[in-house]
C-alpha cells in the first residue's frame, strides 16, 4: 500500500483473556443493540391496503421491510456467535443492553446512536453508517467481481498491517474503538495472537450442521439460515469472526456476497427510497417505553407511552420479550448441564416465542396509540428492568418460567383490547385474540413439559 | 365399499416462516399477497372458485403452472368402475395446514383443522358426498379448537409419515423431468423467464401493481441457493427451499372420519367411519399451491338396507 492507513484502519490492544471477555460484552450488546434498532424500523413500515399507500408502493415497502429483518436476523446470528466465542474462552453468556435511548459516546469514537426511530431515510442511513465497511472504496456495492476481488486483497492486507494502539499496564482499558469492524478486527487479533484461550465447556454454546447434537434433524437450527459455528479453537473462533464481518461490512466477502451485505443492503434501500418518493411507515414516535428506567441519562428523548390499552399491550411485549431472553440465556450458558431439558427450551424459544409473540405484538404496538392526548403511535421499546439472570437451580428456574408463562397467558386475557373489543379495530382485536389464545397453549405445553404436543 | 381416488392441486396462501402464519400479507417469509391480491387466509383451497383462492399467472398466455382444482380420477365400488364419478371435485372445507410455529406442533408436521370432505358433482357442483370430521371425536364437542386438543387428537390429524426430500412420486405426479436439484433449478428458472416476459408487456406506469408483483415474484426465483451460508464450502451451497421443496414429500395422512354426515347421494354407510389417506407435495411457493394425491374410501350400505 502506497497511501496511509486512515484513522479508523487501526485496532486496540487486547492483552488476555478478562480483557477479550470485557470486548465481546461489548460486542455482544451492540449486536443485540443493532438487532433491536433494526426490528423497530422495519415493524414500523405500513403493511395494509388502509393505510394510505398504493398497492405497488405496499410491495415496495414490504420488499425494504424484508431486507431489513433479514439484516436483524443476521444480527442475532452474529449476536449468538459472540456468545458462542465468549463460552469457548470460559466466559458466561450475556444478554445485558441498556435501555433506550443511549448517548452516541456510549460506544467510544464509534458513532453509534442507541435510539429506536421509525423507518426514514435519516434512520437508515444512520443504519447504513454502522454497517459502514473500513476502507470503503467509491461504488462498493456496485463493484464488479474482479474489483471486488483486488479491494477484498487490499483491504486484508491493510487490517493485516494497522497499527494497534499501544497500552501500556499501568493504562486504563478505555476501548474507545473506531468502527464495528475496528472492533472486530481487534477481537480477531486478539484469538489470533492469545494463547490458552480456549478453556470453556464446549456443549455451553448452540450450534447447528454436522458436528451438533441435532445435525440433520428437525432440531438443526442451520436449516432455519441460523449457521452458527461451534467454537472450540482459533480457527473456529476466526471463522465465526470472520462470517460476521463478511455479512455485515463485507470486506471479506467473497467478491459475489458483497451486494448481500448488510451495507450493501441498506444503501440498495436508501438509494430506493429516495426514487420512490413516499414515505413508507407509520406515525411511530422515537423511544417509546413504558416507563423511565435508571439507566437512561436523556429522559427528554423518551416518549412515555400514556393510552392506557396501549401500555398494557407494550408491558406484555417487554415480558414476553425478557422471558425469550431469559431461555436464550439458559442455552448458551447451561445447556450442558442439563441436555435433556435443552430441548424444551429450544421448543420454546426458536419458534414460538420470537415469531407468535413478540414480533405479533411489536408490529400490534405500531398501529396503536402511544398517547390517549395527542397523535402518534407506539412501537416496541425492548425494555429491560436490569441485568437478565438465570436462576442457578434448574427446579426454581423451571418453576420460575412455569410462572412466568402461566401469568402471560392469565394477563393476556386482561388486555382492555380483547375486554372491551368494540372500541378497537377488528384487525387489531383478531391478532390480539390469536396471540393470546396461543400464549394459553404455549403455557400448557410448557407446563406439560412438552408432552401434549404432536409428533415432533 | 366406495374407493374415490383424487388428485390435483390445491392453493394455500399462507405466510412462511419467519413470519407468524396468521401474518395476512407476508413480510420476511417468501409468500406474499400480492398488489390486487387479497389478504392471505391460510386455508386449503381444492377449488379456484372458493373464496380467498387467487390463481396466479405464470407468463405470457400458455406458460406453464398449477391450475388449482383437485378432482376424482378414479372410483370403484365394490371393485367395478364408477365412471360416472371421474371428475367429481373434492374439496376440504374451511381447512387449514396448523403448525403456529411450535405452539401446537412444530417442524412443519401440519394437522388439517378443521376437516370436512365434500365430494361434489362436476359441473352441475351438487354434493355428492360430504361428512365433518370431529377433532375431538366426541359429538358432545363438535367445536374442539385445535388450541385445546390433546396430543391423541393432534395427531390424528397429523402427517404420519414425515417428509422426504427429492422425491420421485412428487416429481412424477407433477411433471417434474426428475426431483434432482438441477431439474428443480431449471423449473424456477424456466418460471423467472416466463414472468420476465410477461412483465416486459406491462407499462410501469400505468399498471404499476401489476409491475410491482412481478418484480417482487422476479426477485423471489433469484433466490435458489442459501447464499447467506458462509459455513457452507464453495460449490456445495445448499438449495433453497423455493427451490428445493418442488420435489419434497410430505406424507401419510390417514384420518378415519368420524362426524356428521351433510351429504350422501350414494348410498353411504353413515354409521361407519370414512377412511381419507392422502400425501402433499411439490411446494411452488411462486403458486402458493401445492399437489395432493389421495383416496377416500367410504363403506356403502348394503342393497336393501
Amino acid at each position: 500500500m502506497n497511501t496511509p492507513a486512515p484513522p479508523t484502519i487501526r485496532t486496540h490492544a487486547i492483552h488476555n483473556r478478562e480483557e477479550l471477555i470485557q470486548v465481546l460484552g461489548i460486542a455482544s450488546e451492540l449486536e443485540h443493540n443493532l438487532m433491536c434498532q433494526y426490528l423497530f424500523a422495519a415493524y414500523s413500515l405500513k403493511r395494509y391496503p388502509d393505510e394510505g399507500l398504493t398497492e405497488a408502493q405496499l410491495d415496495q415497502a414490504r420488499g425494504w421491510g424484508s431486507l431489513i429483518t433479514m439484516v436483524a436476523r443476521q444480527e442475532m446470528e452474529h449476536l449468538g456467535l459472540v456468545m458462542n466465542l465468549r463460552s469457548a474462552i470460559g466466559a458466561p453468556p450475556s444478554f445485558n443492553r441498556p435501555n433506550y435511548p443511549q448517548p452516541v459516546t456510549r460506544y467510544g469514537k464509534a458513532d453509534i446512536d442507541s435510539v429506536l426511530t421509525r423507518f426514514s431515510t435519516a434512520t437508515i442511513a444512520r443504519f447504513q453508517k454502522f454497517e459502514q465497511p473500513h476502507p470503503l472504496p467509491p461504488g462498493f456495492c456496485a463493484m464488479t467481481v474482479d474489483e471486488a476481488r483486488r479491494h477484498r486483497e487490499q483491504a486484508r492486507a491493510l487490517w493485516q498491517s494497522a497499527p494497534a494502539v499501544p497500552r501500556s499496564p499501568l493504562e486504563p482499558f478505555d476501548f474507545h474503538f473506531d468502527s464495528v469492524q475496528g472492533l472486530y478486527e481487534s477481537v480477531r487479533r486478539a484469538f489470533r495472537d492469545l494463547p490458552g484461550l480456549f478453556i470453556g465447556s464446549p456443549e455451553a454454546q448452540i450450534f447447528g450442521g454436522p458436528g451438533s447434537p441435532y445435525a440433520g434433524d428437525m432440531d438443526d437450527l442451520n436449516q432455519y439460515d441460523v449457521d452458527l459455528v461451534h467454537v472450540t479453537d482459533k480457527d473456529s473462533a476466526l471463522q465465526a469472526i470472520h462470517i460476521i464481518l463478511e455479512q455485515g461490512e463485507g470486506i471479506q466477502a467473497p467478491p459475489d456476497y458483497v451486494e448481500h451485505t448488510h451495507y450493501c443492503s441498506f444503501t440498495r434501500i436508501l438509494n430506493e427510497m429516495r426514487d420512490a418518493g413516499f414515505d413508507a411507515a407509520r406515525p411511530v414516535v422515537d423511544n417509546p417505553l413504558t416507563t423511565l428506567h435508571m439507566d437512561i441519562t436523556t429522559p427528554g428523548e423518551v416518549n412515555l407511552i400514556t393510552h392506557p390499552d396501549t401500555l398494557q399491550v407494550a408491558v406484555l411485549f417487554n415480558r414476553c420479550y425478557e422471558l425469550m431472553l431469559v431461555l436464550l440465556l439458559y442455552l448458551y450458558g447451561s445447556r450442558g448441564r442439563y441436555p435433556q431439558r435443552s430441548l424444551e427450551f429450544t421448543n420454546a424459544i426458536f419458534f414460538p416465542l420470537m415469531t407468535m409473540f413478540v414480533r405479533p405484538l411489536a408490529e400490534t404496538l405500531t398501529q396503536l396509540p402511544a398517547f390517549a392526548d395527542r397523535p402518534g403511535n407506539a412501537g416496541p421499546g425492548f425494555e429491560l428492568p436490569g441485568e437478565i439472570v438465570v436462576l442457578s437451580d434448574f427446579r426454581y428456574l423451571w418453576n420460575s418460567i412455569d410462572d412466568h408463562f402461566r401469568s402471560l397467558a392469565d394477563d393476556f386475557g386482561q388486555l382492555n383490547i380483547l375486554r372491551q373489543p368494540h372500541d378497537h379495530p377488528p384487525a387489531i382485536v383478531e391478532r390480539l385474540r390469536y396471540t393470546s389464545e396461543n400464549m394459553r397453549r404455549l403455557s400448557l405445553d410448557w407446563h406439560s413439559h412438552w408432552t401434549d404436543v404432536g409428533y415432533t | 365399499m366406495l374407493k374415490l381416488l383424487f388428485e390435483g392441486y390445491y392453493q394455500m396462501r399462507m405466510a412462511t416462516d419467519p413470519d407468524p402464519p396468521d401474518d395476512p400479507r407476508g413480510l420476511s417469509g417468501y409468500t406474499f399477497a400480492l398488489p390486487g391480491e387479497p389478504d392471505l387466509d391460510h386455508k386449503l383451497h381444492f377449488q379456484p372458485d372458493e373464496k380467498g383462492a387467487y390463481q396466479r399467472v405464470y407468463g405470457l398466455p400458455g406458460a406453464p403452472g398449477p391450475l388449482i382444482g383437485v378432482q376424482v380420477t378414479d372410483a370403484m365400488e365394490n371393485g367395478a368402475q364408477r365412471p360416472d364419478l371421474k371428475g367429481a371435485r373434492v374439496r376440504f372445507v374451511d381447512a387449514e395446514v396448523v403448525e403456529r410455529n411450535g405452539v401446537i406442533v412444530r417442524n412443519d408436521l401440519f394437522v388439517i383443522d378443521p376437516l370436512r370432505v365434500r365430494i361434489e358433482q362436476a359441473g352441475t357442483g351438487s354434493p355428492l358426498l360430504e361428512r365433518v370430521d370431529y377433532l375431538s371425536g366426541d359429538p358432545d364437542k363438535p367445536n374442539l379448537p385445535i388450541v385445546d386438543a390433546t396430543k391423541a387428537q393432534i395427531e390424528r390429524r397429523q402427517l404420519q409419515g414425515g417428509f422426504m426430500d427429492g422425491s420421485w412420486k412428487v416429481a412424477l405426479a407433477t411433471g417434474l423431468p426428475s426431483p434432482d436439484d438441477a431439474a428443480l433449478l431449471a423449473n424456477r428458472r424456466e418460471r423467472q423467464r416466463h414472468l420476465i416476459e410477461l412483465r416486459d408487456t406491462i407499462d410501469r406506469q400505468r399498471q404499476p401493481g401489476e409491475y410491482q408483483g412481478l418484480t417482487t415474484r422476479i426477485a423471489q426465483l433469484d433466490i435458489l441457493k442459501e447464499w447467506w451460508d458462509l459455513t457452507a464450502p464453495p460449490g456445495a451451497v445448499p438449495l433453497d427451499r423455493r427451490a428445493r421443496q418442488l420435489a419434497l414429500l410430505a406424507d401419510g395422512w390417514n384420518i378415519d372420519i368420524n362426524g356428521p354426515v351433510l351429504a350422501n347421494a350414494l348410498g353411504a354407510d353413515e354409521k361407519k367411519l370414512w377412511n381419507l389417506s392422502f400425501w402433499m407435495g411439490g411446494w411452488d411457493g411462486d403458486a402458493l399451491c401445492g399437489f395432493i394425491q389421495g383416496e377416500l374410501n367410504v363403506p356403502l350400505l348394503a342393497p336393501d338396507a
